[in-house]
């Protein structure tokens, strides 16, 4: 849409409602977008900008193909999907990890190929390939922890925040993989032509997540 | 009738470098598949269609035009070509494979300030042929490479950190650098060069204030003598833009049409390449996608147009073709139909 807005895809839920609440204090508010409505795009014509809800892997995809031209995403997204976009920025929030979990008191053996249960395939076949370990990958799309329990995998390489789902299912983490937080991130066509006011996004988003350090 | 399409576009451009001296490059749909396996990593999508030809030879279809030109180029000569060619590549995003239309340019021979200004002059009015919004950012590998040599950043961390360089990621590089050992200068001094300001004069006068090394004044101050040579109206200088440096050495360029979500142009000075294929030339060049100016023309809408031919059940169909024929020798674009509803038009011949 090339209507002089800005439009940015949140992702649904709450790390969406804790950016926008950024954005918000930044300065680029649209108050339509906390009415409890099943609305999924909402605009502020006076402020020039336009956001829209969308399930939070797909963030991504919005802002690659130009649909959005800013938009939020975990970095786990960022690492799994390789978009072709502008990562400009580390909001701090959102904090996590992504980890190989597995059941308490697991041995790794070494001379059997690894079962390895993921959403995120990518991640986990890079993190395995550079240790040169042979694995099967399992890909799953949701209840992960259920895998080794199951004995469907003997590892799983998951998001973990607070570790609770683990420890509730008698798994702990072995190894992380890497920190998460969301990120911002940028068409990198939009950023040509929106310059000034994707950069003065940027800097104010980055003046208040400094200041909540 | 709205006359912007791909073809138009590409018979433009074609025109364009016809008329800068440039001249066709027509080429089979095949080459030998060992070239491309050689270079697998200058080509953008690695997949590559095989087949193998009757006398056993594996064949591949052309998944790049560059790779052959530079291959049929014989050192000594100045070559000036241009090309319009299918190339077959996977999509990114469903992963099959795809005919694509690609239009280029490449010069192989001496490339000096005056070469490069022409091709870059050549790029920019390549952008005008398909839209009056454009950007053509601007980068160099040569003075990039000398800023990462000043922060001993090297082997598997230099690659991490060009990465986050081309997706503009600060907060990482900077994290990144200082895993490394690069004190907080370096890591302002990185900050600064990641949001250097775009208008090539600010960008080339704030590039000379930094006291980085020999070598990287000296980038500077070539680079600097190629943009002064250029309109700078739609140039904007991004260090952003990286091209595999295995392949590519000193200015390299991309170009953006607001409305496409991605680069349509892009391009560089390509040394490295014909030195690994034994080729002592020097050579720059860019290619055109076609393919992504889609998004564009899905935005022109529904055609409009000149004339719309209305007829019924009963009217005679000689007077639809006479009517047809008319406004074809008025060189007016026409269309026949029973209904008109939806169909812009900016007459109607009404012969029911």
């Amino acid at each position: 849409m090339n209507d002089g807005f800005l439009n940015i895809a949140l992702p649904k839920g709450r790390l969406g409602e804790k950016v926008y609440a950024m954005l918000e204090e930044a300065g680029f508010e649209c108050p339509a977008v906390l009415e409890n409505s099943r609305k999924l795009i909402f605009e502020n014509a006076e402020k020039r900008v336009r956001y829209f809800w969308v399930k939070p892997s797909d963030v991504a995809i919005y802002v690659e193909r130009g649909a959005a031209d800013l938009g939020v995403c975990g970095k786990d997204i960022l690492l799994e999907y390789k978009p072709d976009v502008y990562e400009l920025l580390d909001l701090k929030t959102g904090i996590c990890r992504m980890a190989v979990a597995a059941p308490n008191g697991y041995v790794d053996r070494t001379d059997k190929v690894l079962r390895v249960a993921t959403k995120f395939v990518h991640i986990a076949s890079e993190f395995y390939r550079k240790k040169g370990r042979q694995t099967d990958i399992i890909k799953l799309n949701g209840s992960i922890e259920i895998a080794p329990i199951l004995n469907l995998s003997d590892v799983i390489v998951d998001i973990v925040e607070t570790g609770t789902t683990l420890k509730e299912n008698d798994l702990g983490v072995i190894e992380t993989i890497t920190d998460i937080s969301a990120r911002l991130i940028c068409n990198k066509s939009s950023y040509k032509f929106n310059t000034n006011a994707v950069n003065t996004l940027t800097k104010r988003l980055s003046e208040i997540t400094e200041a909540k350090k | 009738m709205n006359k912007i399409n791909k073809e138009n576009v590409s018979d433009k451009l074609m025109a364009l470098f016809f008329g800068c001296g440039y001249r066709q490059y027509k080429m089979s749909k095949f080459e030998e598949y060992g070239l491309y396996a050689e270079n697998r990593s200058f080509l953008p999508s690695k997949s590559i269609i095989t087949f193998t030809d009757t006398d056993g030879r594996l064949m591949a279809l052309k998944p790049d035009v560059t790779l052959s030109i530079v291959k049929n180029s014989r050192d000594g000569e100045e070559y000036k070509l241009f090309y319009n060619e299918s190339v077959y590549r996977t999509d990114r995003n469903t992963n099959t494979f795809a005919e694509i239309t690609q239009t280029g340019l490449e010069y192989i021979g001496d490339v000096d300030t005056a070469r490069l200004s022409e091709v870059l002059t050549i790029a920019e009015l390549s952008l005008d042929c398909i839209s009056a919004d454009t950007v053509l950012d601007i980068s160099h590998l040569g003075i990039l490479s000398s800023l990462l040599d000043s922060l001993y950043i090297s082997g598997k961390a230099r690659k991490t950190l060009l990465s986050y360089i081309e997706n503009k990621n600060t907060h990482d590089a900077v994290k990144l650098c200082r895993e490394n050992g690069v004190d907080e200068k370096g890591c302002a001094l990185l900050c600064d060069f990641m949001a250097l300001d775009p208008t090539p004069d600010k960008a080339c006068e704030i590039l000379k204030s930094y006291n980085v090394s020999d070598d990287f004044a000296k980038e500077v101050a070539d680079f600097s003598a190629v943009l002064s040579s250029l309109d700078k109206s739609k140039l904007r200088v991004d260090f952003s833009v990286l091209n595999d440096t295995n392949y590519y050495n000193g200015i390299v360029f991309r170009g953006y049409v607001k409305g496409v979500p991605s680069a349509v142009l892009s391009g560089g000075c390509y040394d490295m390449l014909m030195r690994r294929m034994g080729k002592n030339s020097s050579a720059v060049g860019f290619a055109v996608y076609l393919d992504r100016l889609e998004d564009l023309y899905a935005k022109n809408q529904r055609p409009v147009y000149d004339v719309c031919i209305l007829y019924g059940d009963k009217t005679d169909s000689s007077k639809v073709s006479a009517a047809i024929r008319a406004a074809v020798s008025d060189n007016k674009t026409c269309t026949a139909v029973k209904n008109a509803d939806g169909v812009l038009y900016t007459q109607l011949n009404d012969l029911r």
